[in-house]
């Protein structure tokens, strides 16, 4: 089995060409104000959008760009200009093609495009040693001034304490400060909108999720990835956003109304955990051969997790999204990320998860055990894991990703969960 | 030599000690790292045991992580399921690294001892709100403790027990000394093996040991080694001396260090305030020693601290394999150091290193340059 079942990496919803337009007028927007003389921000570790848009700061998400630059398969490119810097093979191929974008003098031509230097940096410690490091090198490429961001795991058992809530808090309203001093302005009353913005958008997401569990699926992880995923990480709290996903919800609820489904036929439901090849999304299309659908994966969250709503409070919002930053599903020490895993296999009726082990990366991929037991302890649902780098293409083995799946689906067919 | 030979020993087999402690009745609490307060589980009257890794291959824990994490921390992990630190009552462990939290989790899901806990530190060190918040996250740890033993543990417990730990810290400042002179009176291999057994040892008796090796050293004469560059060691965790021995056979002197096993154990005093709690978070969020921490330019200038203060020549860097915290620093710090007239060489190496030869080749060619 060596070609893909349907290639088109794309989805067919009316909402991705207004996802595709808000995209690109955002780095317009960005590009424009780089032009104008505004200082551009690049921030690294998926900090509150929330805060940037009510300040009217430009902002270059680092994670974005490197996605951006890995489904153009380019990534490999700028890994190994990281490489030739001396920064190991084995660190995270996110941060090894940054590092590379940065260094690059001679970029190509899409890079060139859309690259815009750093007047500012702002970097943190989420989620991972990657996310808290690699900034640095930015930092001493451009020479720009930079802050910090600590933002505390969540190890606590018993719920997340007040101290870390006030702490992380804190660390927000010393950014803001911090930005203020290069002209931003900060209008409390803007950010609450954005926070009851988000909290809005979460309630729609929650809306959309209740009919992505239907049996069967209205949509499939690709159109997650271009309606959910890509609005949020570049601009929760807008207003552009919070209208995306309305539209969003409109059309999937009219999908459920006239029977429009994902795949017909479908037989079989995967949830895929981790980062699927972001160079060949069409794999998320492959399992489709069987009849299976992936309705549900982490390219959802690449923007940070669904959390309940009412956690975001207008009425505190540095607060609610100092909140919101601790328990996303991605903070280290998290026991509720098993418990998602368990939750989604329940609620999607899931009937095999597949988990991706991405190479340099130490976050998710030692977390994958646990979730695979949690998943087979208290859902019975199996679950089989593979090496995959979504973002580096240079190991990329697609016939062996292939027989993976294969052998995977085929075990589930055989024990009988076809529908 | 006999106290030399009692840590080095204490450092080379750290097990008995810990069942030593076991017998008496006392909890042991398994911890990594150096920003979990000793003084504080000495203080609830537990006993702190640092965990070290063995040069035993990892088998059971690769069913768990996936090979490109921390070996280091597998190994750890790989001793836990295999019943080798069945002697731990529990684990402490701090806000670091990757790994660190994953074996958090996996401790707490597989090993199930009756204690886990994680000190979360902030990783943003020199900052008021940092310093609230450690004080907060070792209120929290203190008050564990407690319902661990079933006991206060008292401000005055905790001062007692800081004054100790200074002592220790104080004694083994003193045992670097032995490492200035031209021809140091310690060599490296030993020195690591000096602050690992006094690590493991109960600090009543380290210190009675630390200065009956200060006695011992004052009357040695000779230097073990042969003389040749002055070299620093930095980088991830070294619980074995293989690396070190091997670059002082090389024909280096190891007369510094920069190590979790090592100077950064022992360099910053707590400082005996009224409010010990109060002195241990100021304690934690002032001592630059960690590269997972911001901000890097405090790291640096007290490594080039100890570049001034043992007339280094030059750095070997040795990065544990997927030690991404260090990974990234020894490349950034590479520049810095060579900017300031200090040679680096950065070797990734694995936990128990067995491909000696090719690093020996580089680092005999790193000697000959310096
Ligand atoms: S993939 Fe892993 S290592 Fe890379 S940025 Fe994400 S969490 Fe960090
Ligand atoms: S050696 Fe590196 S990765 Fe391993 S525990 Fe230490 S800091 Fe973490």
């Amino acid at each position: 089995m060596t070609e893909l079942a349907r290639n088109t990496g794309k989805s067919d919803l009316r909402t991705e060409a207004d996802v595709q337009r808000a995209r690109k007028s955002y780095w317009m927007g960005v590009r424009e104000a780089k032009r104008k003389g505004v200082p551009v921000v690049v921030a690294f570790g998926l900090l509150p959008r929330e805060i940037w848009y009510a300040m009217d700061v430009p902002v270059v998400g680092a994670e974005s760009l490197a996605i951006q630059v890995s489904a153009r398969q380019l990534s490999a490119r700028y890994c190994e200009i990281a490489e030739q810097r001396g920064f190991s093979r084995e660190l995270c191929a996110v941060h090894l093609s940054l590092i590379g974008m940065a260094g690059d003098e001679d970029r190509d031509p899409y890079l060139d495009q859309v690259f815009v230097e750093p007047d500012i940096i702002i970097g943190s410690s989420f989620a991972c040693m990657s996310e808290s490091k690699s900034f640095l090198y930015w930092v001493e490429r451009f020479g720009c001034p930079f802050y910090v961001v600590d933002i505390p795991p969540n190890p606590w058992p018993g719920g997340v304490p007040r101290h870390a809530v006030e702490y992380l808090a804190g660390e927000f309203r010393r950014l803001i400060a911090f930005l203020e001093t290069y002209g931003f302005r900060y209008r409390e009353s803007r950010l609450r909108g954005a926070v009851q913005n988000s909290r809005r958008t979460m309630e729609l997401w929650q809306e959309i999720e209740g009919y992505r569990a239907r049996v069967p699926a209205p949509i499939s992880a690709i159109d997650a990835l271009h309606c959910i995923g890509k609005p949020l990480v570049l601009s929760l709290g807008s207003d552009s956003c919070l209208q995306l996903f309305e539209g969003l919800r409109d059309e999937v609820a009219e999908r459920v109304r006239s029977g429009h489904v994902a795949l017909e036929d479908e037989r079989l439901r995967l949830y895929m955990v981790g980062v699927p090849p972001l160079y060949r999304l069409d794999l998320l299309d492959y399992p489709a051969r069987y009849g299976a659908v992936i309705v549900k994966s982490d390219v959802d969250i690449l923007g940070g997790s669904l959390i309940e709503p009412r956690l975001l409070d207008p009425e505190h919002p540095i607060e609610s999204l100092a909140m919101k930053q601790i328990v996303d599903m991605v903070n280290p020490c998290f026991d509720g990320r098993a418990e998602s895993a368990v939750r989604t296999v329940r609620d999607y009726r899931v009937d095999g998860v597949i988990g991706l082990n991405k190479r340099g990366c130490r976050n998710l991929p030692a977390s994958l055990r646990l979730i695979k037991d949690a998943v087979y302890r208290e859902a019975k649902t199996p679950m089989t894991v593979f090496d995959l780098d979504g973002i580096d293409s240079r190991e990329y083995d697609e016939s062996q990703v292939m027989s993976n799946i294969d052998s995977f689906v085929e075990t589930l067919l055989v024990a009988g969960k076809a529908r | 030599m006999a106290a030399l030979e009692a840590l080095r020993s204490a450092a080379r087999d750290p097990q008995p000690v810990a069942r030593a402690a076991k017998v008496s009745g006392r909890k042991v609490l398994g911890y990594r790292c150096v920003f979990v307060p000793e003084e504080m589980m000495h203080a609830a009257g537990v006993t702190a045991f640092p965990i070290f890794g063995t040069p035993e291959a990892v088998s059971l824990a690769d069913s768990y992580f996936q090979p490109n994490l921390c070996e280091f921390i597998r190994n750890i992990f790989d001793l836990a399921l295999k019943g080798k630190l069945d002697y731990l009552d529990g684990l402490v462990l701090c806000n670091t690294c990757d790994a660190v939290r994953k074996l958090y989790d996996h401790w707490k899901s597989y090993i199930k001892t009756p204690f886990c806990h994680m000190i979360n530190n902030p990783q943003k060190q020199f900052t008021e709100p940092a310093y609230e918040y450690q004080y907060r996250e070792l209120a929290e740890f203190r008050e564990a403790l407690e319902r661990l033993t079933g006991a206060a543990v008292t401000d005055d417990a905790l001062q007692r027990s800081i004054k100790l730990h200074n002592e220790t810290k104080s004694l083994l400042r003193k045992v670097y000394e032995f490492r200035k002179p031209d021809l140091p009176l310690l060599s490296g291999e030993e020195a690591l093996e000096v602050v690992m057994g006094t690590m493991l040892l109960p600090k009543e008796e380290a210190n009675a040991k630390l200065a009956q090796l200060i006695d011992e050293l004052g009357t040695r004469g000779r230097s073990p080694l042969a003389p040749g560059p002055r070299i620093m060691i930095t980088g991830s965790i070294i619980d074995n001396p293989t690396l070190i021995r091997m670059v002082e056979e090389s024909g280096a002197m190891v007369v510094a260090d920069d190590l979790c096993t090592a100077t950064r154990y022992f360099w910053y005093p707590v400082k005996e305030d009224k409010d010990p709690l109060a002195a241990l978070a100021r304690h934690c969020t002032e001592k630059p020693v960690c590269a997972c921490m911001h901000p890097a330019e405090a790291r640096l200038e007290y490594m080039m601290d100890l570049v001034r203060e043992y007339r280094v020549d030059g750095i070997i860097y040795f990065n544990l394999m997927y030690c991404d915290p260090f990974l990234y620093e020894g490349v950034l710090f590479k520049k810095k150091f060579e900017e300031r007239g200090i040679p680096m060489i950065a070797l990734e190496t694995e936990h128990t290193p067995s491909g000696l030869g090719q690093l020996k080749t580089r680092v005999q060619a790193f000697l000959e340059m310096l």
